[in-house]
């Protein structure tokens, strides 16, 4: 068959049209895998900390030591280079604003357990020079310790003491590691990342999961039945120094 | 995978930390986690395959395994510390 010129021309500019429409409708029926991500519905993790229910079990560190094992957090004994996710302090350290001097003992001298408040509005995100440190879409605060330059800004930033910097390998202060998340390297800034590599397995983090009281109750704040939601209904909670206008996503029942 | 295995490396990474994306679909259909340990480490040696390579071609760079850890050597350590 011969074919003209005019034939040649016409037959190759519509198969180049072809191609080109082929690619617009896989573009808008495939989007990015960044934007396969963010789902319609709006997610805000946060966590209720029933205190009543940790204070029955004072001294218990189920959730220290479970979220420790799962991340590889080094126990280091110098306190000016310790690393910390998840810990406890005594409630009068806690909410210093909120005692009368008059409570009882137990509600005084209970240790609260603490981690990243994950902030609606997080001061440490905005200080990060290389963005190593930013806020998902979910709520979570996540770190990127590939990016972490160790300035250190973040930690002088956050007011809740959740970042810690690691001044020494990290490696020889872990008693066995977890090869399924990374140890962080000296040099870089670390804190909790509200189980992220969890959540995207379908699990709760590690220390709801291990508290044996069941003291931590963990789900989405944007949805109006979740669980954490029902629970801020039904009861009186707190956040920690909500002057500062943070917006924590971890609320306490004293 | 030895001219460009350092792109899709950085590519999964940006994939999983920024995006929180872990599937890889790859040309055959065949869906993989996007994990060093999990999935290349899986059934690569780190010795045989990156230290080799990178020990042949002088390229003494790469410090991934400051923090992320070979499963492998793991436990081949755990084994000896506890007889």
């Amino acid at each position: 068959m011969k074919i003209t010129r005019k034939d040649f021309l016409r037959l190759s500019g519509l198969s180049l049209l072809a191609a080109g429409c082929k690619q617009a409708v896989q573009s808008v029926t495939q989007p990015a895998s960044a934007a396969r991500i963010a789902s319609t519905r709006p997610v805000r993790w946060g966590m209720v900390i029933d205190l009543s229910k940790c204070r029955e079990k004072d001294g218990c560190s189920a959730c220290v030591h479970a979220c420790n094992a799962a991340h590889n957090v080094p126990q280091i004994a110098n306190r000016a280079h310790e690393v910390k996710w998840i810990w406890t302090e005594p409630y009068a350290t806690v909410f210093p604003s909120a005692q009368t001097g008059y409570a009882p003992q137990t509600v005084a001298q209970t240790m609260v357990p603490l981690l990243c408040n994950h902030c609606a509005d997080p001061p440490c995100t905005r200080v990060c020079p290389t963005q190593a440190t930013w806020k998902r879409e979910d709520g979570i605060v996540m770190m990127d310790w590939h990016r972490c330059i160790g300035c250190r800004y973040c930690v002088a930033a956050c007011p809740y003491g959740s970042r810690s910097f690691n001044w020494e390998d990290p490696r020889p202060s872990i008693a066995s590691i977890n090869p399924d998340f990374p140890t962080r390297t000296k040099g870089v800034v670390e804190k909790c990342n509200f189980c992220e590599e969890r959540l995207t397995r379908g699990l709760k983090p590690a220390c709801v999961d291990a508290c044996p009281q069941r003291v931590f109750t963990f789900g989405n704040l944007a949805d109006p039945n979740s669980e954490p939601r029902q629970m801020l209904r039904a009861r009186f909670a707190v956040e920690r120094e909500p002057e500062l206008g943070t917006g924590p996503s971890v609320f306490y029942l004293v | 995978m030895r001219a460009a295995h350092m792109q899709m490396l950085i590519q999964w990474r940006e994939d999983v930390v920024r995006y929180g994306d872990r599937r890889f679909v790859a040309f055959n259909g065949k869906v993989y986690e996007k994990s060093l340990t999990r999935t290349c480490l899986g059934c690569h040696s780190k010795q045989q395959f990156c230290d080799r390579c990178h020990a042949y071609s002088g390229v003494s760079g790469p410090y991934c395994w400051n923090c992320h850890s070979d499963p492998q050597s793991l436990a081949r350590s755990t084994t000896r510390s506890t007889p």
